[in-house]
């Protein structure tokens, strides 16, 4: 957010070049994780033809009002980390002009996107009394894996955490 | 197209081209060694300018400045080739990854180089006095151990620094620095002891409340199976085929033996020389140090790094019975002359110095072999770990 502050009065508090840096070095240290959890769920929208690195971008500022900005200096590396590291996979298509890197999730980034979710979703669940705002989470469609917080879409027939292992489907049953 | 637009888009190709050879220029080593992947990261960033160049240009070729915008928005060349060095999790100035490389190359290194300074010192036994052999011994490892530390720890920053991570240094430096298998933590040793041997054993899984910590077996239906479970190998009683503990009490037993004996009350018919009592008085405490010291070895047992700190000064003590040992060829009023007094009736004089001359380099000789042999298995150790 401090970045997209174009000016201040220079006996503000982020008029100390102290001070300023120390909050632009907290929000790039909260956003670092937050973008990835966000540009994997923005992938997870394309299950079939991809997305490629500039729309991805541009769908992330809309999805979010403008507040997450990632710049296409983090984006791309992100991107080939999360590649490399197997959570994504790509294709180079050439779809209205230019070839493009088109990516998709693997069946492991998507296990790994719903555990993401769902660690974010608890955390940001438990610290809102904190924060003085209230979280209500869907939980009459997902269940959080009582070990590892991995997000269960209840529907979705399953024994076990995909995640951790744990066994699921009795606890499943007492919430029916 | 009229030539006027030709030009003009050689002009915002050049600038883009600029750019990103710039961008290039500063990617890390590790990844300039991938052509293919230097090649998609660049053509990502240049999808990445003319899209949102044109968007500027609402559709249309963008003009240099709309070029110029972009490009400074992207940031700073080096600013988006340090994003692609981001790899490993920071420890100090060396990162996680990276730690287990660079204790070795310390190590090996390390080890390399003392054992270089104990040959070229042996070498000089003869051509200079005891005192500046020894001497030039410890000035020179302490030398050397700082120039490796020094250059190593350079080496390994930068490396940090630059986001490579062990797999990338594969096939560019030698195998037993980068062999990440054997790159494990003292836990990991451990664990490695214990290789599974098969048993069967009943257990019902999956009945109970779910437990707070969760094993595999969850994975299992809730019923009555019969799974293979890791058995615990015994831990070999001789981690490097030797008997430290026998080596440690003998040595214990023996060197105090040697420093006590020679002023016991019952042995002064021998009237043995101040000079040599002194002299049984240091190779005692010699023996009895080493001896401690491979007594401890066995009680540590398999703790890799513990183990090579105490090889590494058990030959501390075998250093220095050369100069002592050479002390007996230089100085003949210690043993030669008291010698040559009390075996006068059976032996000549010249065999005796013949004695002591055979047995001084006779032993400076085993105990240079023994330090080449302890240096060498210090080395095994790293690169092996320890004999299953």
């Amino acid at each position: 957010m401090l970045k997209k502050v174009k000016s201040f009065h220079p006996q503000a508090l982020i008029g100390d070049d102290h001070f300023r840096t120390y909050v632009e070095s907290f929000e790039s240290e909260l956003l670092r994780g937050i973008s990835t959890v966000a540009v994997l769920q923005i992938i997870k929208k394309y299950p079939e033809d991809g997305i490629y690195g500039y729309q991805l971008l541009k769908a992330i500022e809309e999805e979010t009002n403008k507040v997450l900005i990632i710049e296409e200096g983090t984006l791309y590396p992100l991107l080939r980390k999360m590649e490399k590291d197997g959570l994504l996979k790509s294709n180079k298509k050439e779809l209205g002009g230019r070839p493009r890197k088109y990516y998709v999730l693997t069946d492991e980034g998507y296990k790994l996107l719903n555990h993401m979710t769902g660690f974010f979703s608890k955390l940001i669940e438990a610290i809102a009394p904190l924060m003085e705002f209230q979280v209500e989470l869907p939980e009459d469609q997902f269940m959080y894996c009582p070990n590892c917080a991995n997000k269960i879409k209840l529907d979705e027939i399953t024994k076990f955490c995909e995640v951790c292992g744990i066994y699921v489907e009795e606890l499943i049953k007492q919430r029916d | 197209m009229s030539e006027i637009n030709k030009e003009n888009n050689n002009n915002e190709q050049k600038l883009v081209n600029n750019f990103l050879e710039d961008v290039k220029k500063r990617l890390p080593f590790w990844i300039r060694d991938q052509k293919n992947d230097v090649d998609e990261i660049i053509e990502e960033l240049e999808n990445h300018i003319w899209d949102r160049a044109t968007e500027l240009a609402e559709g249309n070729d963008p003009s240099p400045e709309q070029i110029e915008q972009v490009i400074n928005q992207m940031g700073s060349p080096g600013k988006i080739a340090s994003e692609y060095k981001r790899r490993g999790k920071p420890k100090y100035f060396i990162t996680e990854e990276l730690w287990p490389q660079y204790l070795r190359s310390l190590m090996i290194f390390g080890a390399i180089f003392v054992g270089l300074n104990i040959i070229i010192s042996l070498l000089r036994i003869g051509s200079h006095t005891a005192g500046a052999i020894f001497g030039g011994i410890f000035q020179g490892i302490f030398s050397s151990l700082a120039i490796v530390v020094v250059l190593t720890t350079a080496i390994f920053v930068f490396l940090s620094h630059e986001g490579y991570l062990p797999a990338d240094l594969e096939g560019k430096v030698p195998f037993f620095i980068i062999n990440i298998e054997l790159c494990r933590s003292r836990k990991a040793d451990r664990a490695y002891a214990a290789e599974p041997a098969v048993k069967q054993e009943k257990v019902t899984v999956g009945t109970r409340p779910l437990p707070r910590t969760i094993e595999k077996r969850v994975y299992r239906e809730p019923r009555t199976v019969f799974v293979e479970r890791d058995r615990p190998k015994r831990a070999h009683k001789h981690y490097l085929g030797r008997d430290y503990l026998g080596e440690g009490i003998s040595g214990i037993i023996f060197g105090t033996v040697v420093m006590v004996l020679p002023f016991m009350p019952f042995l002064e018919f021998l009237a043995m020389p101040t000079l040599l009592k002194y002299w049984l008085l240091i190779f005692g405490g010699l023996v009895l140090a080493a001896g401690l010291i491979r007594f401890m070895q066995a009680i540590i047992g398999r703790m890799l790094r513990f183990q090579q700190v105490l090889m590494f000064f058990g030959m501390v003590p075998s250093a220095l019975n050369i100069p002592l040992f050479l002390a007996l060829k230089h100085r003949p009023d210690i043993l030669l002359t008291w010698l040559q007094d009390i075996l006068s009736k059976w032996i000549t004089a010249d065999n005796v110095q013949l004695m002591v001359t055979v047995l001084v380099w006779f032993t400076v000789a085993v105990t240079a072999l023994k330090l080449v042999s302890e240096l060498t298995r210090i080395i095994k150790l790293e690169v092996n770990g320890f004999p299953e």
